[in-house]
């Protein structure tokens, strides 16, 4: 296992390489000069040309790449062209918030989801099912956009109970998330029936009610275990859906995230930043990926690897 | 499954840790919420409005444009020009201190504008200044400005944002970016901190040599999504706002909580020609399009009243300008010149638009209907800005502009006519400034005449006959109309003080 484990961690290189390398040669194939944006329309051709080798962008290409790729394995990002803070400071006090977001909207899709999904499962074809059914259709469905700004709308400009901009306390924290964690509810929800009602149909569950097990047990220590590997897996991806689609949630709700972080770079051409940022959400998935896969071992001791 | 859930309360717990604990919202602060942060803090190395508004408060200049663009003294208490029109001395008064407690004295002044500049150091405002040869202490408080020829628009060039008077010793110290995010200016607001993004917090100057401002904190926190921030508007998380929708703005006059309050800027929007671009060598042709498009429609409908038809290739408020009236919606008009032209059945264009500027693609594809209605057929190109300071406005030559005919925004932000038509329509080589390729040469004699004289009454005159050529006889654009300026603030939120160049600053300003 622990071998299986050194040999996933050893991707984490090669994809820092082809993911750098895909984002630098993207960016600098884009029309749009970084140091014409950042002098502005009035600007002299010189005083532009002075920025342009202040920022480095004057050397070719190549040695352009060879030079952010060596200062990447020490740990140095660059500094971004439009603040000139270095990416990593900016990028470790950004991740924090994203990173939050995608676990706060995880945890809820899958208490939500699941719980659904199982009394779902349970109560097949009654209006409970249907509810549960629609419900979960309309949070796949419903674009985050307008979910985010209609809970705005009813929590925070009608009821006041929450806030509508930041994300400086726990409470800041609870639309984003629930908007984020919506449309993965609906997933994890109906997955869940589906797999839960395959499951029971299982001789090994008509052999534990038949032992004269409760029906809570049945369903939960038996049905639901084995139900819950397609499950992870929709989790796992999920996860990595919720790190880039958080940039429509941080924009509606004024969250200081590394999602939109990442799209704000883009307009202004930062090269740095935006390649900063999407390494960091690329890495962020290598690593939820493994341990994702790492979680099916423990739930089905069935899977095992070497 | 044991794992599992150890595992997910680790990771909840670890988030959790991370949550700050609130800054409630005191009494005596002000939160503004722009749609972007802004850039820096240095005067002279900042563009946008938004960063330019933060230094008003951080910093004085020698003179300083009161609401309605009238030139008040400020740091300097008076000045002269001399016999021969070269020499500008300022009076400073003797009290002002910069905020790290040192004087603002000639010395300071004249290191303020020899690092203006300094080529070497290439700031992105210094081009306004470079009628400026030498700068000379004549006294402990006077200080002489040295200008090659007459330069009729040096006070008005003064009172410029990019003129605030910075620690040049410091901001030397600190090198050109790191000064941005360090600011030490002599103005009613001190730097207090900024988190990127975030806030960028102001908090005011007890020892300002003029009137102390009420109040103690201004908070800066943008907002980019626009329903995100009329939202915290309405909930009172923000106090003032700026870039309202125009859909909005109507709504909010119904909210009681509310109060919206407009000025009229000194931008204009409207498409330029490509002048390099052979369709349009006969000026009856550029005539024919402009009197095919209906002014008033589009700035009542289209723009929701936030705009008022244009009346000359210069806002009202800036000083130079002259009224000639709209151009005439007439689309039979239109048909004739084209007929006259050689172009009776008209032929097509490329026009380019950016959703930068405020219903750019709307206007457009309204410019494109009412072309289509006199003969003129288009292809729409829509791109960011990004693409389109590159594509259009990059310092191109003639050959490499690739549109027939593209959206612009005016705006002089000296409040001068020289400032609003010199750069933009004189000839030049690429069209790094002169976005369209203009040449006239009637005009361009009219407007170096300009420069050079310090004698108001003929700057006018000749400033006058220069918009005649460039709006009415050989037309270089299609000015549509001039735009507002409109911010909504809480009710209780009193004193802002409006500025035309879409800035508003709070030193005057209290809240009930």
């Amino acid at each position: 296992m622990t071998q299986y484990i050194a040999r996933r961690l050893l991707q984490l290189p090669l994809v820092l390489f082809v993911v750098s390398l895909i984002v630098f040669s993207m960016l600098r194939f884009i029309p749009g000069d970084p140091a014409r944006i950042l002098a502005g329309e009035d600007a002299k051709a010189e005083t532009v040309e002075l920025i342009r080798i202040e920022l480095g962008l004057d050397k070719p290409l190549p040695v352009q790449y060879v030079s952010f790729f060596t200062s990447l394995l020490r740990g140095d990002m660059g500094n971004s062209i439009r603040t000139g803070r270095p990416v990593t400071s900016e990028v470790v006090t950004r991740f924090p918030v994203t990173m939050r977001l995608a676990v706060f909207g995880t945890v809820l899709s899958i208490l939500l989801g699941v719980f659904a999904g199982v009394i779902s499962a349970a109560k097949q074809y009654s209006g409970v099912d249907a509810v549960a059914m629609v419900i979960a259709l309309i949070g796949v469905s419903a674009p985050s956009f307008w979910l985010g700004l209609l809970l705005l709308l009813v929590f925070s400009l009608w009821l006041k109970i929450l806030p509508a901009v930041g994300a400086s306390t726990l409470l800041h924290y609870i639309l984003p998330s629930v908007t984020l964690g919506a449309r993965g509810a609906g997933i994890i929800a109906r997955q869940t029936r589906s797999a839960m009602l395959d499951v029971i149909r299982q001789d090994y569950v008509r052999t534990a009610r038949a032992k004269g097990l409760s029906e809570r047990t049945v369903i939960y220590s038996h049905a639901l275990r084995n139900a819950l590997i397609p499950v992870i897996t929709v989790i796992g991806l999920q996860f990595g859906v919720l790190l880039a689609g958080s940039v429509i949630v941080e924009k509606v709700f004024t969250m200081p995230g590394i999602g939109r972080a990442m799209v704000d770079s883009i307009a202004f051409r930062d090269y740095p930043m935006v390649q900063g940022t999407v390494l960091v959400v690329a890495v962020s998935f290598v690593v939820v990926n493994l341990v994702v896969d790492l979680l099916y071992a423990t739930v089905d001791p069935r899977i095992h690897y070497s | 499954m044991k794992v599992w859930s150890v595992v997910v309360v680790a990771l909840l717990l670890v988030s959790i840790a991370g949550c700050v604990s609130p800054g409630a919202k005191e009494a005596e602060q002000l939160v503004y919420s722009a749609n972007v942060d802004a850039r820096g803090l240095c005067p002279q190395n900042i563009n946008d409005s938004n960063s330019a508004q933060i230094t008003l408060m951080l910093y004085d200049g020698l003179v300083k444009f009161d609401e309605d663009l009238s030139i008040i003294p400020w740091l300097a208490e008076r000045w002269v020009v001399s016999e021969d029109e070269l020499t500008w001395t300022f009076y400073l008064r003797d009290d002002a201190k910069f905020h790290n407690g040192k004087p603002v004295d000639a010395k300071a002044v004249k290191a303020s504008f020899d690092r203006l500049l300094d080529t070497d150091l290439g700031l992105i405002r210094s081009p306004l200044f470079t009628m400026i040869t030498e700068v000379t202490v004549v006294d402990d408080y006077v200080v002489a400005f040295s200008t090659d020829e007459p330069c009729g628009f040096m006070v008005a060039t003064m009172a410029h944002t990019a003129a605030g008077i910075v620690d040049a010793e410091h901001a030397y110290a600190l090198g050109k970016d790191a000064y941005m995010k360090d600011p030490i200016g002599s103005g009613p607001y001190k730097f207090s901190s900024w988190t990127e993004d975030e806030e960028l917090v102001l908090v005011r100057n007890d020892d300002y040599w003029g009137d102390k401002p009420k109040i103690k904190n201004i908070v800066y926190r943008p907002i980019p999504e626009a329903s995100s921030r009329v939202l915290a508007l309405q909930s009172g998380e923000t106090d003032v706002i700026t870039q309202v929708p125009e859909t909005d703005i109507v709504r909010l006059q119904e909210d009681e909580n509310v109060e919206i309050l407009s000025i009229w800027t000194a931008g204009q929007r409207g498409f330029r020609f490509n002048h390099a671009r052979e369709i349009w060598n006969d000026p009856r042709v550029r005539r024919a399009v402009s009197h095919a498009i209906d002014r008033q429609a589009i700035a009542e409908n289209l723009m929701m009243g936030q705009g008022n038809p244009s009346v000359g290739p210069l806002a009202p408020v800036t000083w130079g300008s002259h009224n000639f009236g709209v151009i005439e919606y007439n689309p039979e008009l239109s048909k004739q010149l084209l007929a006259d032209a050689g172009y009776p059945d008209g032929f097509t264009i490329h026009i380019v638009t950016t959703p930068r500027y405020a219903k750019g693609v709307e206007i457009a594809e309204a410019v494109q209907t009412y072309l289509r209605a006199v003969g003129i057929e288009s292809t729409l190109e829509i791109v960011e800005w990004g693409i389109f300071s590159q594509t259009i406005l990059g310092g191109l030559t003639p050959d490499e502009l690739t549109c027939d005919f593209f959206i612009m925004g005016f705006a002089t932000f000296t409040g001068d006519a020289d400032w609003g038509l010199r750069p933009v329509y004189t000839t030049q080589p690429t069209n790094e400034n002169n976005y369209g390729f203009y040449s006239n040469a009637e005009f361009d004699s009219l407007i170096f005449e300009a420069m050079k004289t310090t004698d108001q009454d003929k700057r006018l005159a000749l400033y006058k006959r220069a918009q005649e050529i460039v709006y009415l006889e050989d037309p270089t654009a299609v000015w549509l109309f001039d735009t507002k300026y409109t911010i909504a603030t809480r009710k209780g939120v009193n004193g802002l003080s409006m500025l035309p160049f879409s800035m508003v600053t709070f030193q005057k300003a209290w809240i009930d």
